[in-house]
């Protein structure tokens, strides 16, 4: 997907006791935050510590827009009074775009081979295993790159869920059409895994439209785009079928504790429980160790049983039946 | 061998609203970090403080691997709230938008020591009066 926005990068370099100040003066025209960055630092022989040493570069990034000769002069005087206090070098301006840092991390983004059968390849690069299922993806600025433990969790149980592994109900070609539902699909990298795994179609759904159309591409990417649909919304869009099934044997939702709790829901309304066919089983991933148990007894309170507890690092993921 | 520490980014950032868009992005991206990643990582670990400034200091290594901690608040937060206003003076030298003593001003030294590049107690406090003055807050005894 092109990225085409602007921004004014606006930096200064200063010592450490300035570096408060002038973050303070430019964070209150940029209301989306500030980065101090070290310009060098001394690491340690011995181990993976170290510290910063000389000036720090603060910068700000005001978004180039109507609005952006106004708020720059804001900034201009808000530093020029901070010069009459204490005293401060020329601040730089220079105009970055998106694409510049949108691309730049990819060329760290390797294969990662998941569970038994899965092989997270760049779109860009080949996969280094043909005898696992190859899942390409360019994720843009999409959440589920497959680096993170939340989605590689993720993955091994949506594997071990169509092949009917770990005390969980075989998904792939069974009798309630082996539909996915994915909620917060992201990249679209769980439903793109799922379809080809095995499953015979899927349904993503993100708040975010970005992501819904970047799974899209990547659904067309993995050869995969006839089986699967993807929509801006929730909950409460897929269960009025804005999507097309209302139900799944199988669903999925990688995002974060506090939002699969309010997905959840107290039983007053319908929610992600009603979105899992009786018997199906739904993913829950997201979830730090100490959140785990709250998560658990939510969905317990909703008629899901827990099967599977899966954890790396202090990420846990959970898959759970519905009765 | 040890991976090697290559840099460190502290972003100023609002708690559980880490996106790709700046500060973020432009910050992080050249240093081969997975932006979505450490996006994710921030908004779990300060969920239950959303709407707080939280600053998160990254330490990035050579490997391109990369840990994060959450800091305090900018001293700048914790003036404001001590002096009952909701923003700095757009013009600090000329015009004073409130007060601060230096039981304040001690206080938040010490809650901010570990996060500041002081040797002591005293420098710290140096650096906060600093933030205060350039806020437009004036420091009473």
């Amino acid at each position: 997907m092109k990225m085409d926005t602007s921004w004014l990068e606006i930096s200064l370099i200063v010592d450490g006791e300035r570096a408060e100040a002038v973050a303070e003066a430019l964070a209150r025209y940029i209301p989306n935050g500030v980065a101090i960055e070290t310009t060098a630092v001394t690491a340690n022989e011995d181990d993976e510590g170290g510290r910063a040493v000389g000036p720090l570069r603060v910068c700000g990034y005001l978004p180039v827009d109507d609005q952006l000769e106004q708020n720059r002069q804001k900034i201009v005087e808000a530093l020029w009074y901070l010069g009459r206090i204490t005293p401060m070098p020329e601040a730089q301006y220079r105009t970055v775009n998106e694409e510049d840092w949108a691309e730049a991390w990819k060329q760290h983004y390797h294969p990662i081979a998941i569970g038994q059968r899965l092989m997270i390849t760049p779109a860009w690069l080949e996969s280094p295993d043909p005898a696992r299922i190859s899942i390409r993806m360019d994720p843009g600025m999409a959440f589920g790159t497959g680096t993170h433990p939340t989605t590689q969790l993720c993955l091994e149980l949506v594997e071990a869920a169509v092949d009917g592994r770990e005390g969980l109900p075989a998904m792939a070609g069974g009798p309630s059409g082996a539909t996915v539902i994915d909620v917060g699909c992201g990249s679209g990298i769980l439903s793109v895994a799922a379809l080809k795994l095995g499953m015979k179609e899927a349904v993503g759904v993100d708040i975010d439209a970005r992501a819904a159309a970047i799974s899209l591409e990547n659904a067309q990417l993995n050869g995969v785009s006839e089986r699967y649909r993807a929509g801006a919304g929730s909950v409460t869009e897929a269960l009025r079928g804005d999507f097309g099934p209302r139900q799944a044997p199988l669903v999925l939702a990688n995002i974060l504790a506090p939002i699969l709790l309010r997905l959840l829901g107290d039983g007053s309304q319908s929610g992600l429980a009603e979105l899992v066919c009786p018997g199906g089983v739904l993913i829950l991933s997201g979830i730090l160790d100490y959140q785990a148990e709250e998560v658990v007894q939510a969905a317990a309170a909703r008629g899901l049983r827990l099967i599977v507890r899966k954890q790396i690092a202090d990420w846990v993921a959970l898959a759970v039946q519905r009765h | 061998m040890a991976k090697k520490l290559k840099a460190i980014v502290k972003l100023q950032i609002t708690a559980a609203k880490a996106n790709p868009a700046p500060p973020i992005g432009p910050a992080l991206a050249g240093h081969g970090i997975n932006l979505m990643a450490f996006c994710k990582e921030y908004n779990a670990r300060t969920s239950n403080r959303a709407g707080e400034i939280i600053p998160a200091e990254i330490s990035i290594f050579s490997d391109g691997s990369f840990t994060f901690i959450l800091k305090t608040p900018p001293a700048a937060e914790l003036l404001k709230k001590a002096a009952g206003v909701a923003k700095g003076s757009a013009t600090p030298n000329r015009e004073k938008v409130g007060k601060v003593n230096r039981k304040q001003i001690r206080e938040i030294a010490e809650l901010k020591m570990k996060d500041l590049n002081a040797v002591n107690i005293e420098g710290a406090v140096k650096q906060i009066e600093g933030t205060a003055i350039s806020l437009g807050l004036t420091v009473e005894d």
